[in-house]
């Protein structure tokens, strides 16, 4: 199950970031979703260290250095399982407690915001690949608004609405959000060099067919389906 | 609606603003909450009760004359808030969010952006204003985002949860995008 872009990256210029947003983009659209993978542990588990390492640069008190990181494998109603166990696990939101405080902070950090970055555009409906636009609010206020560039997989609305449907549908809302703070990241940055970015490990996990479930600060599983 | 009903209604809604304050903060050390909470409160100008009519609910009889709805529910807030009032909110929010088929999260943004709308008449910009500054209240790197366009303008709300606003000439809608490109009406933004 593979997403398909509405658009072609190419006639688009997202200044100094542009070959890194075009290289996130072909990352996000070659991935194939919830299908059988013969996964290689060993790079699965090296790129989701990749992914803690460069977090732990950034905000080491959300991130430790060494964490526990296993590997789990089954069919799809093991996912579903493992994504209800973190969806009901109220003492830690991986993406709301620790991504979004990491994207937060390194923008910061960076001096990025994105009310600098559409201080120039006019108010109008986005093109399909312009990540925000501008709405005008009241009293002549200018609202930001983020126009999703990662389409979600074809398939994945005609999944049926049973427990691996939904669990699907909330796993990739997730990783979803994963490509919006690898782009962030970039634009932040102001910069086409990847290396420091700790969001594209993550979406390179899911393409090698692993699938991460953050368990705690210190706790991570990657599942692959069976092959 | 007479005047004690529109003091009930005032009073219901601040309430739940009060409890969405002490339920967000009941992790802060418990001097940071009790001021927290009182500066939450601060809002426009609420209706005071005159005498005159007398509380025929139940729930109104602690109710002082001359007292500010905010003051009441501050001055209850403050008594009770480490006794009944965090797992009280906890209580409301899944009933609410239950009722609106919304998560907890969500709900707290929608009720801090009805918060903030206090006019009676609000256009979309407004709307979509309040709920821009909820969000960053309520979400670290909170954002909006286009969900897509619907027959009077576009959607805007949450790429998690597909639940946004969307402009509508009998007032803002709050609405959940579906799977398709569908949509599933929860009602008028604006009570």
């Amino acid at each position: 199950m593979k997403s398909e872009l509405a658009f072609d990256p190419n006639d688009y210029d997202y200044g100094a970031a542009t070959h890194a947003i075009r290289s996130i983009l072909t990352e996000w659209i070659e991935i194939d979703w919830f299908e059988s993978a013969d996964v290689n542990a060993s790079d699965a588990t090296e790129l989701f260290r990749n992914y803690q390492r460069l977090a732990h640069m950034h905000v080491p008190e959300l991130f430790p250095r060494d964490i526990e990181l296993r590997t789990a494998s089954g069919d799809r109603t093991a996912f579903a399982s493992w994504c209800e166990r973190v969806r009901t696990n109220t003492s830690w939101d991986w993406r709301f407690g620790a991504l979004k405080k990491l994207s937060h902070e390194h923008a910061a950090a960076c001096g990025w915001s994105i009310d600098a970055e559409i201080e120039h555009l006019p108010p109008g409906p986005p093109r399909p690949g312009d990540p925000f636009f501008v709405i005008a609010g009241a009293n002549g206020t200018r609202i930001p608004i983020w126009n999703s560039i990662f389409p979600h997989p074809g398939g994945l609305d005609a999944l049926p609405r049973d427990h691996f449907g939904e669990a699907a549908r909330f796993y990739i809302r997730d990783a979803h959000n994963d490509a919006l703070e690898c782009m962030k990241w970039q634009f932040a940055e102001s910069s086409a060099e990847l290396n420091g970015n700790p969001f594209l490990p993550l979406l390179l996990c899911y393409g090698a067919g692993a699938y991460p479930f953050s368990l705690g600060p210190a706790t991570a599983v990657l599942f692959r389906f069976d092959v | 609606m007479d005047e004690v009903d529109v003091y009930a209604r005032e009073l219901d809604r601040v309430r739940l603003r009060a409890m969405l304050a002490a339920e967000r903060l009941s992790a802060a050390p418990q001097s940071d909450v009790i001021g927290r909470l009182a500066a939450e409160l601060v809002g426009p100008a609420l209706p005071r009760i005159h005498p005159g009519p007398q509380p025929r609910h139940h729930h109104e009889q602690s109710i002082r004359r001359g007292e500010s709805v905010q003051e009441e529910v501050a001055r209850q807030a403050h008594d009770r808030v480490f006794i009944s009032l965090v797992p009280r909110a906890r209580q409301v929010l899944r009933e609410r969010s239950s009722a609106l088929a919304i998560s907890p999260r969500d709900l707290r943004i929608v009720e801090q952006t009805r918060a903030k709308l206090v006019d009676a008449r609000i256009d979309f910009g407004d709307a979509l204003r309040a709920l821009h500054e909820a969000v960053a209240e309520e979400i670290v790197d909170g954002r909006l985002f286009f969900l897509g366009h619907a027959q009077h303008g576009p959607m805007i709300g949450s790429i998690v949860s597909g639940v946004g606003i969307v402009d509508h000439p009998a007032g803002v809608q709050l609405l959940r995008a579906k799977p398709g490109g569908a949509f599933t009406l929860l009602g008028k933004l604006q009570r």
